[in-house]
């Protein structure tokens, strides 16, 4: 069998995850090229456009869950990634792709067909992130937490392989959080304008209302205008909210520092309570999430997050229980709201008397952003790894089926 | 398939085994990947004929700094009225503060020797030094029947 691997050709490793793709040489510990998972279109023509600009519409791909009608989405992230970020010739490398723990065989099969037929790589392999990000921790055994753009879910990992029955996921994460903030925007009558609309802004006092010189951009779509909004909220998030470590007490927040965000157009205010009110819904989702305008979103079936754990766990054997307890990772971009992990603790020693809780939340943000890439790439530059790459001849041999055999 | 990352244990670490299993030669066995540039297997590090509990833990712990090890200890302990007992317990001892590379390499390679110590009847994963205190091993050993 052909090797690679070690010295010899690099392996290139792909993490497509919902709002973010990382891609990258294995055996680097960052990845070369970290872009959005969107691009934008040009209406008439349906094709991707050179640069995404105010009259292109903005697309999400759906990466923890693609459906059919993704794929040739996904594949534009492909390459994008690979032909214009890492700028290589796929055919000289063998490819390593992360998924999501959930997904079916047939979107294994058909992400390996993909990679052999249209890519033609070299060699091909597909690994959970769970696993990956668990491993990357030191912990063959573990239970995953991962809360990011789309998705929060929760995977037990034991030995190194997933626990299906134990896999809990919904779709309340950093995404649906800036549309609440969005609606929490509304009600107290803040309206964002993103950075492109802005031609000129004056310092103002704090709760002045915007003194703001508007550029005109007649033709801009709205999800390009969408976009550029959930950015402003993005950087809110980061800046302003906060997890309330204990269970919600208003009068307690009340008395906590107020925090103060400027808008693009210089309109600048300060926020108390509410910069708790929206994370609150990671903890306690029917009773803080303002009714979403997304149609099917089933607000009462949402479970707090240590609710999530408690069920995960609660799912495998009772013999490895308390060792899941013990290993909680957290990962994903939402986990680094401030207080996260101090109220996950809080909440699960309440539901769990007794037993001895080990949270696990590495300190450095590219291990929590990346642990899944980064885990791909160690392993991918691995000299023994190379025995278990997919080989063009096995794929030829054997078709796509053989992802199911030798990526378990 | 041997393990995640196509590391496979060396068969020395099994004879080695045997003699601390059958022949109660040794007290605790440590393994380690080998230090070749490759990283390609899992070797014998040491093994000790007669060592303390905490002497073999002030070695995972102190001694090898942040260096992850597998390691086997014979452990005897008195199960309340019952009498002495023994077990072997098996150590995934990967340290919280070692290098992410050697934490995803020792991780992913844990199955190809844990599967091959046929007669462990404890597994501990250690990352920091109170998972592989005396008393939180003992208390697993005693759950176990």
């Amino acid at each position: 069998m052909a090797t690679f691997g070690g010295d010899e050709v690099s392996a290139l490793v792909l993490d497509v995850g919902s709002c973010w793709t990382r891609a990258g040489y294995a055996g680097e510990d960052t990845p070369k090229a970290v872009f959005p998972t969107s691009y934008g279109y040009i209406a008439e023509a349906e094709t991707a456009a050179p640069n995404i600009d105010e009259d292109t519409i903005m697309k999400n791909v759906d990466s923890d869950a693609p459906k059919v009608q993704d794929w040739d989405a996904l594949e534009k992230i492909w390459d994008h990634a690979l032909d214009k970020r890492l700028q290589v010739d796929p055919t000289e490398h063998p490819l390593f792709v992360t998924e999501a723990a959930w997904n079916t065989r047939e979107i294994r099969e058909k992400l390996t067909e993909i990679a052999f037929e249209k890519y033609r790589v070299l060699a091909f392999y597909v690994a959970k992130n769970p696993v990956l990000s668990a491993f990357a921790t030191g912990r063959p055994t573990a239970v995953v937490l991962d809360c990011g753009h789309s998705t929060t879910s929760c995977v037990p990992v034991v030995d190194g392989y997933v626990l299906k029955k134990g896999i809990y996921k919904q779709p309340v994460a950093g995404d649906f959080l800036s549309e609440q903030i969005m609606q929490q925007f509304q009600k107290l009558n803040i309206n964002v304008e993103p950075h492109y609309l802005i031609a000129k802004k004056t310092v103002v006092e704090a709760d002045q209302p915007a003194v703001v010189v508007y550029r005109d951009r007649p033709n801009t779509t709205e999800s390009y205008h969408k976009y550029m909004q959930m950015r402003v909220i993005h950087e809110f998030k980061e800046s302003v909210c906060q997890v309330f470590e204990s269970t919600y007490n208003e009068l307690v927040i009340a008395a906590r520092p107020m925090k103060t965000f400027e808008f693009p157009d210089g309109f600048n205010t300060s926020f108390g309570v509410q910069r708790f009110d929206v994370p609150e819904i990671l903890f306690n989702p029917p009773k803080f999430i303002m009714q979403p305008d997304r149609p099917s979103f089933d607000t009462k079936s949402m479970l707090g997050v240590h609710q999530m754990i408690y069920n995960s766990v609660s799912a495998c054997d009772i013999d490895v229980r308390p060792l899941l307890l013990n290993n909680i990772i957290l990962t994903g971009g939402t986990t680094l709201l401030p207080g996260f992990a101090d109220r996950v603790n809080y909440e699960l020693s309440m539901m769990l008397h007794g037993m001895k809780i080990k949270l696990h939340a590495p300190g450095n943000t590219i291990e929590r952003k990346c642990s899944s890439w980064l885990g791909g790439s160690i392993l991918a530059s691995l000299g023994t790894f190379h025995q278990l790459w997919i080989s063009r001849k096995e794929y030829e041999d054997q078709g796509a089926m053989i992802v199911e055999k030798k990526c378990e | 398939m041997s393990s995640s990352s196509g590391v496979s244990a060396s068969d020395e670490c099994m004879e080695v085994f045997q003699d601390l299993k059958l022949k109660k030669k040794y007290k605790y066995i440590l393994y380690k990947i080998n230090d070749s540039k490759d990283r390609t297997e899992i070797v014998l590090d040491r093994a000790e004929e007669k060592a303390s509990y905490e002497e073999f833990k002030n070695v995972l712990v102190g001694e090898l700094n942040v260096d992850p090890r597998y390691a086997v200890f014979d452990f005897d302990y008195e199960k309340p009225g019952e009498g002495q007992r023994n077990k072997l317990v098996f150590f995934s001892w990967v340290p919280d503060n070692a290098r992410v590379h050697t934490k995803m390499l020792y991780a992913s390679s844990k199955d190809a020797i844990r599967k091959k110590l046929v007669g462990v009847g404890i597994e501990v994963q250690g990352t920091d030094p109170e998972e592989v205190d005396y008393s939180a091993v003992l208390e697993k050993v005693l759950r176990s029947n």
